[in-house]
């Protein structure tokens, strides 16, 4: 059954079709949350109402319209409240999965890769909530910039351009703090010019 | 090297970099979502409320039986309880026949209440860029904190524009007397409250059900407040009548 059927099912007073709709968007739900909140019971907590606000706001739903980015945005914006309700601003990684301490030891590869997740990650969450939700949402989540425009309720263009700006801006952060994460190529590229 | 070309490699890094992530298994949310809906349509059994919400909610029962009594206000006590989230009105009893109404304190201004800073301040204060309702700047940009949950609010000549995000952690009660005019106006297609004719107190409410210290204050002009679809909470305190505020208004995402 497909978003549209289900919706359109749960509408006719079938709610258990909702579980389908859940199913489906149930991992990108959870990881948009677990990216903005780091804690993976509080993102458990932040998706599973995310669903339970998008049900009873379903009759605004437009069957027809993608169903993922309108709960994205209900999501993002819980997640967000979450972060900013418990004064969580900036810089508080020590629940970061996997962190430096927490991360199983195992080949020198694996931990040099989870050093770089949790500095990346970090550098990220020096931005502004803004700029990391469509980092998050373009690079980690993957999703294409429309769907990006409807889950933060802006235009194509305008999600391109802030994509741009929080790239650079993460860059600069980068670059500063985490040169280990500057790739080799973009080294290179400096060195040559 | 072009500043494009860094850019490509750069958006390309961060490609690569990003498909690896570990995450925390997901959790299957599908029965819990339909546990908790099922819950909610449910009767709700017994809450260990706290005593101060228990006294909190036991007033707002009275003052609804009081007001159902009164034909007046029977309709705008059904339409105005819940319609916005962040926002709860209670219509305040008539007072018996010899009996003045409490005076309400004068309206201060916000200067007096909120905190001036830059729009980029407030930008960082508030995780989001606040919405300009037109091309000014406005007069000057305020920042109201309850308890953390924090509100910027824009000046104007005409109307001040709060508008926050954060109403999942408390929400604005407000007590309006049964002489003041209660409409439900839609905004963008949203549903809002119009308060208009008179003053009236708003106070908020913490998620523990405990009003923030600090939070009381008379209102004395026409207010207009709604949630839009972008889940942002605005309100519009204003002297100009409501078909011009709700064009405001409808210029805000």
């Amino acid at each position: 059954m497909d978003d549209d059927a289900a919706i359109a099912a749960v509408r006719n007073g079938d709610a258990e079709a909702y579980a389908a709709v859940v199913e489906r968007h149930q991992q990108i739900a959870f990881r948009t949350a677990y990216l903005i909140v780091r804690d993976a019971d509080l993102a458990e907590d932040v998706a599973q109402e995310g669903f339970i606000r998008a049900y009873r706001q379903l009759a605004r739903f437009r069957l027809g319209e993608p169903f993922r980015p309108w709960l994205l945005r209900i999501v993002n914006n819980l997640a967000l409240n979450e972060v900013r309700a418990r004064g969580r601003r900036r810089g508080l990684f020590d629940r970061i999965l996997p962190t430096r301490e927490m991360a199983t030891p195992g080949p020198a590869r694996e931990v040099e890769q989870n050093e770089r997740q949790h500095d990346l990650l970090e550098a990220i969450g020096q931005l502004g909530h803004d700029d990391q939700v469509v980092l998050y949402l373009r690079h980690f989540l993957d999703l294409p910039e429309r769907e990006i425009a409807e889950a933060i309720g802006k235009r194509p263009g305008t999600v391109k351009s802030r994509l741009s700006r929080a790239r650079q801006r993460l860059r600069t952060i980068v670059e500063a703090n985490y040169p280990s994460l500057i790739p080799a190529d973009l080294l290179r590229e400096v060195a040559d010019d | 090297m072009t500043s494009e070309r860094m850019d490509t490699i750069w958006e390309a890094h961060l490609d690569e970099a990003t498909a690896s992530v570990d995450y925390p298994a997901t959790p299957d949310l599908g029965r819990s979502v339909l546990a908790e809906l099922s819950r909610a349509a449910s009767p709700r059994p017994a809450r260990g409320w706290s005593p101060r919400f228990a006294l909190a909610a036991a007033i707002a029962l009275v003052v609804l039986v009081a007001t159902i009594a009164i034909p007046s206000t029977r309709t705008a006590v059904g339409e105005f309880f819940g319609l916005v989230e962040g926002e709860r009105i209670e219509v305040l009893p008539t007072p018996p026949p010899g009996v003045l109404p409490t005076p309400l304190s004068t309206a201060a201004p916000i200067a007096s209440f909120g905190s001036p800073f830059t729009l980029a301040e407030v930008t960082r204060a508030i995780g989001f860029e606040p919405t300009l309702p037109n091309d000014e700047s406005p007069r000057a940009v305020y920042l109201v904190d309850y308890e953390g949950v924090t509100v910027a609010v824009l000046q104007y000549d005409d109307f001040d524009l709060w508008q926050t995000r954060e109403t999942d952690y408390g929400y604005f009660a407000k007590g309006v007397p049964v002489t003041n005019v209660l409409e439900t106006p839609q905004v963008n297609g949203q549903f809002g409250y119009w308060i208009s004719g008179g003053s009236y107190v708003v106070r908020f409410i913490n998620s523990d059900g405990d009003e923030v210290i600090g939070s009381q204050r008379t209102i004395d002009r026409n207010v207009l407040i709604w949630r839009s679809a972008s889940n942002t909470f605005y309100r519009l305190e204003t002297s100009l009548p409501l078909e011009e505020t709700v064009t405001i208004g409808a210029r805000l995402p």
